[in-house]
């Protein structure tokens, strides 16, 4: 599994960051800095889908491998 | 039936904006239910008159979209306004010089370095009254942490939170009886500008690591930012982040003084904490601004015209079954939570990361200290309408 996010849609509220800081790391405005495809650890798929949830902007996205 | 009859005029502003009525907890949460349930678009008619939008999918979609829904006025009933709140009422690409600049300031990282002072000043605020058994939580504690620690990052010293919280109480609190000619706002508006120029002016010569002493050095289109927008945003830091913060915790601690199985909950397992602030900010959604059309368009399918003004109740979107399942219940186990209590879009709450973390740590150090407590015998709680929902008074008791 890899997770994106969309920096048009990104607007720095870092609820991925709060819930999954290993995952979704962010700027010191908050801003996403995982970038394109990153790879998410095995073991870790459900927490990256809740963490993606909780994005107000829809800013992230999953594709898998 | 064409969609333009589909929109329903059910709907007195009077009842959401600066008419001063007040109502009973929930009063203005069970407005939005019943404006919801008439449909996606409402009209209220009273005045000049405003849509608003009632459901999550199309006030998500307004707040991120700035080059239809723009900022230029904010509130439903004034599309003209006389004045501009920097960055609030500014439109990207303009808006986003100014945000840029404040970001890394309320960021998480900058939330992180704050906390430990956070935390103690919360400690002290709950520590002068926890003996006595009973607080008037609006006023000592709702009112004062969120000033307190606003001071902290502008620069200010503390022997300055009493005259803080009386302009704060004067300029966004008056009410038709107590300020009948905003004679009263106004002046200490005047007196607050002065303080904040005076201070900009010390600390140009005594500069620190704090927000006054860095905004005056910022670039704004390659040259010095202007003075007048230094002090713009430093009045909007201060009407915007201050009022919000209180309004909040004063549902939080509301909803845990009369439900006792959920203050128990995390009384016993602080880890639902940071879950419970999110469920408080989704469930006591408080704020409602809206939005000036700059074109014709279409919302739900009902055509509305350049210069008609929107308002965008996240409180309304926050409660929308479509979006959240048992919306109407208040749900600590909710997760993920992806509700729009700080908003959506770039005007995205500049203060969500700090607001978040003083949510937190006020409700871990209160219930550490005061795990059980009641909304006093006789007490009236009383909520105000407006742009921004809040609690007029708490008085809690303890043993």
């Amino acid at each position: 599994m890899r997770v994106s996010v969309d920096m048009t849609r990104c607007q720095g509220h870092a609820c991925c960051y709060e819930f999954a800081p290993e995952l979704f790391t962010v700027d010191d405005s908050g801003y996403s800095t995982i970038g394109t495809g990153k790879l998410v650890p095995p073991g870790q798929e459900e927490k990256a889908r809740f963490a993606i949830k909780s994005c107000p902007e829809r800013a992230l996205s999953i594709t898998e491998d | 039936m064409s969609k333009t009859e589909d929109v329903r005029v059910v709907y007195d502003a009077g009842l959401l904006h600066e008419s001063g009525e007040l109502g009973s907890p929930g009063t203005f949460h069970a407005l939005f239910d019943s404006l919801r349930a008439n449909g996606p678009v409402v009209r209220s008619t009273p005045d000049a008159g405003f849509w608003l939008l009632t459901q999550y999918e199309t006030i998500v979609a307004a707040a991120q979209n700035p080059q239809i829904f723009s900022s230029a006025s904010v509130r439903p009933l004034e599309p003209d306004p006389p004045y501009v709140w920097n960055p609030l009422m500014l439109d990207p690409p303009e808006h986003t010089k100014f945000r840029q600049l404040l970001t890394a300031r309320f960021g998480p990282a900058r939330v992180d370095e704050l906390e430990p002072s956070m935390r103690q000043r919360c400690i002290n605020l709950i520590e002068d009254f926890a003996g006595r058994g009973e607080c008037e939580f609006v006023a000592e504690f709702a009112l004062r942490f969120p000033a307190a620690i606003l001071l902290e990052i502008m620069g200010l010293p503390d022997s300055d939170l009493n005259t803080f919280v009386d302009w704060e109480n004067l300029i966004l609190h008056g009410t038709p009886l107590t300020d009948p000619d905003h004679s009263k706002a106004f002046g200490a508006m005047v007196e607050l500008m002065q303080y904040f120029n005076d201070v900009i002016e010390y600390r140009k010569a005594n500069p620190r690591d704090d927000l006054i002493s860095y905004l005056p050095t910022c670039t704004v289109d390659g040259g010095p930012i202007q003075e007048a927008d230094v002090l713009n945003i430093l009045f909007l830091l201060f009407a915007a982040g201050l009022d919000t913060t209180t309004a909040q915790l004063s549902y939080t601690f509301h909803h845990f003084a009369t439900h006792a199985d959920d203050r128990n909950r995390i009384v016993h397992d602080s880890s639902l904490v940071p879950n419970a602030v999110e469920e408080c900010v989704r469930y006591y959604g408080i704020v409602t601004p809206a939005r000036k059309l700059t074109q014709d368009t279409t919302v739900a399918g009902c055509p509305m015209r350049a210069g008609d003004m929107v308002a965008i109740p996240f409180a309304s979107a926050n409660r929308d079954p479509v979006e959240f399942p048992n919306a109407d219940s208040f749900d600590l186990g909710r997760f993920p939570n992806h509700h729009l209590g700080f908003g959506a879009g770039p005007h995205r709450c500049l203060g969500s990361h700090l607001a978040r973390r003083e949510l937190r740590i006020a409700l871990e150090e209160w219930h550490k200290r005061i795990p059980d407590y009641r909304v006093a015998d006789g007490a009236e709680v009383l909520e105000h309408g407006g742009g921004v929902l809040g609690l007029e008074t708490l008085l809690l008791a303890w043993k």
